[in-house]
């Protein structure tokens, strides 16, 4: 809280000289009042002589002109922020703000100009270039002619105050958490911190813990990994591991953080975070994933191959019904293997396994040979697919891999929404230094209740081409992933008459970036 | 050139067995000899001497790459190429298939059409043709 005061400037110097020096002295009690009442009554000169004395022993006094020049300041000043009284006489107090408070400092110097006392917090510059944080009092001085000729600023050093007031604070936020704060010195390796969780899980008082090293606690089975990343802490000043107890059985996840120089001391802060349950339910993920893969895929696998020899008529001719039920059996089976492919993928995905490698690949081309390999699976929905408008050496930095699966899953999600005998084109075109892929079909368009979450998991589309619309719910999922990981972004046009166009736009790489002879290659 | 006529193919699935067995013999017109598991494999392949061998991955017991390591043991099969069949469908799985030393991989599902077709590829590829 800081402000001018409403007082007129003589009563208020008076008063708050008073005020302030008897606030100073707080141990001074009622009686003793009185007696320095009983001098006044006596004579001025005690009584001023005592207020300064308890002034300039308790606070930090400095007097300024009316343009903020240093006139004088006390042994105080000197003693608590370190600078020299040589230094600052003549100077613009401004000039010892910190430079987030020189505004304040204007502030005060134009307010006291109008007669106003302002107080509130301030931060000074110590000689040693920290801060001080202080509370302050400026007091315009009046002369005997009414006119503004000095400014009497008093200023008590609440740093301390004030760090012990955060310190405090997160403390308390430490105490609070449902994880272990472990705080050590990076050179000993010695605890110096342990919030109450990480107290109360080792049994130890927080004596007990001071006397012990990182490597006592339970979070740290593993010295070699822990020094690793306290290498990369000094290196980048923060760090992740994972930390396996296999005592325990509990897996930990650390983060360390350099702290900085606390007390002239350097400290590293970890966070433990007991994370066994999330690898159990990971590996329990993973061991589903295996399930899918091999326990479905293998009687897929008799299924699809008994249905394809039958199809093939292998063993001679089948009555017209007796096809369409083979027909009927084959294309849900490969549903089914649709589903489990989308499954694993989006696993695959949602795994967050490091980027695939991204380098120089010609989009355009990646549309082509898309448009090749889905040609049946267009022509089996009815629909044809084009490459209408497709720009040649559209250059992108990324994944061939990623691609196909991005064109494939498009595309198909097009062709399933489009209306039998329609086209869905497929083009890539440079606009500006941004390269975009573009695929567009000529269906219904997505129903508004569906854009909001259509990149989302398992979201399924209704109301497409009858007999068409077979999907996971995934495709689009898995879309978004990897254009993400690419460096790109996706979004869509939709409307009920004209269908719908995904646009894929991905950063163009210059010409000097793509490999040499890629023009005359594709030419 | 040699055509690419006896193939010995190793599954612990019955079903499996059976349209492999179909597929290369009634599609590819190959001699196919069959056995249900590693074990059986080690014991019947240098008899068969077959041109190419075809494993499963996931057998119990004696799994496909273990069975791998054996059959390369037996010196008359020493060169022979062999072929990984697999519902497994991660690159990681793939490479470490590669790096024994398969001749190729064919996934699960399969088409039974086209298997040997595939097949005959892989086998002029290998230069044992």
């Amino acid at each position: 809280m800081s402000g001018f005061g409403d007082l007129g400037w003589l009563f208020a110097f008076g008063l708050t000289l008073n005020s302030l020096s008897l606030a100073t002295l707080g141990v001074i009690r009622t009686r003793q009042i009185l007696a320095f009442r009983d001098k006044i009554e006596r004579g001025h000169e005690l009584e001023i002589a005592f207020q300064k004395k308890a002034l300039h022993e308790s606070m930090i006094v400095t007097v300024t002109d009316t343009n903020g020049l240093i006139l004088d300041v006390n042994q105080k000043f000197v003693s608590t922020l370190g600078h020299r009284r040589a230094d600052l006489v003549g100077q613009p107090f401004r000039d010892f703000y910190d430079p987030e408070d020189v505004a304040v400092s204007d502030a005060i110097r134009e307010g006291t100009r109008g007669g106003q006392i302002w107080s509130g917090e301030t931060r000074i510059l110590r000689a040693d270039g920290s801060t001080a944080l202080t509370q302050t009092t400026v007091v315009p001085l009046i002369d005997e002619h009414g006119r503004h000729v000095k400014n009497l600023s008093m200023r008590v050093d609440i740093t301390k105050d004030q760090l012990q007031k955060n310190e405090k604070l997160v403390t308390s936020a430490f105490n609070n958490m449902q994880d272990a704060v472990v705080v050590h010195d990076p050179r000993s390796y010695q605890i110096v911190y342990m919030n109450e969780f990480a107290l109360h899980e080792h049994g130890w008082t927080a004596q007990q813990a001071e006397t012990k090293a990182l490597w006592d606690t339970l979070y740290v089975p593993d010295r070699e990994t822990m020094m690793v990343m306290c290498k990369r802490i000094a290196q980048d000043g923060k760090g992740t591991v994972m930390l396996e107890n296999a005592v325990q059985g509990r897996t930990f996840e650390a983060r360390s953080y350099d702290i900085g120089v606390g007390g002239g001391e350097p400290r590293v802060l970890t966070l433990f975070r007991d994370v066994s349950q999330n690898v159990k339910l990971e590996r329990e993920r993973n061991h589903l994933v295996s399930v899918i893969t091999h326990e479905l895929r293998t009687p897929l696998t008799s299924i699809k191959g008994a249905l394809g020899l039958l199809d093939a008529s292998t063993f001679g001719p089948m009555s017209t019904e007796a096809k369409s039920l083979v027909s009927i059996a084959l294309r849900n089976s490969d549903r089914m293997l649709e589903l489990i492919r989308d499954i694993l993928e989006a696993e695959k995905v949602g795994e967050g396994a490091p980027n695939a490698e991204l380098q120089p690949m010609n989009l355009s081309d990646a549309v082509e040979s898309a448009i090749a390999s889905n040609l049946g699976y267009g022509a089996q929905l009815g629909i044809e697919f084009v490459d209408t408008g497709n720009e040649p050496d559209v250059w992108i930095n990324g994944n061939e891999g990623a691609m196909a699966q991005i064109l494939a899953n498009l595309m198909s999600n097009a062709a399933k929404f489009s209306p039998d005998g329609s086209a869905v084109k497929v083009w890539a075109r440079a606009e500006g230094a941004t390269a975009v892929l573009h695929v567009r079909d000529y269906g219904n368009g997505i129903p508004e209740d569906l854009q909001p979450i259509l990149f989302d998991r398992y979201t399924q589309a209704k109301g497409g081409e009858p007999g068409k619309v077979h999907s996971s719910g995934l495709g689009l999922s898995i879309v978004k992933t990897l254009v993400e990981r690419m460096g790109g972004t996706i979004e869509f046009e939709t409307s009920p008459v004209k269908g719908t166009c995904f646009r894929v736009s991905l950063p163009l790489l210059a010409e000097e970036a793509r490999p040499r002879g890629s023009m005359a290659a594709s030419a | 050139m040699r055509p690419l006529q006896r193939i010995l193919h190793v599954d612990d699935e019955p079903d499996i067995r059976e349209i492999v067995r179909m597929s290369l013999s009634m599609v590819g017109r190959f001699d196919v000899e069959q056995c249900a598991s590693g074990v059986e494999a080690l014991d019947k392949a240098e008899a068969a001497n077959p041109d190419l061998i075809i494993l499963d991955v996931m057998m119990p017991h004696l799994d496909g790459e273990e069975t791998f390591v054996r059959l390369r043991e037996i010196d008359a099969l020493a060169d022979t190429p062999i072929i990984f069949m697999t519902a497994r469908a991660s690159s990681a799985d793939y490479q470490k298939l590669r790096d024994l030393g398969a001749a190729d991989i064919v996934i699960k599902p399969f088409d039974p059409m086209t298997l040997p077709d595939q097949l005959r590829e892989i086998w002029a590829r290998s230069g044992s043709a």
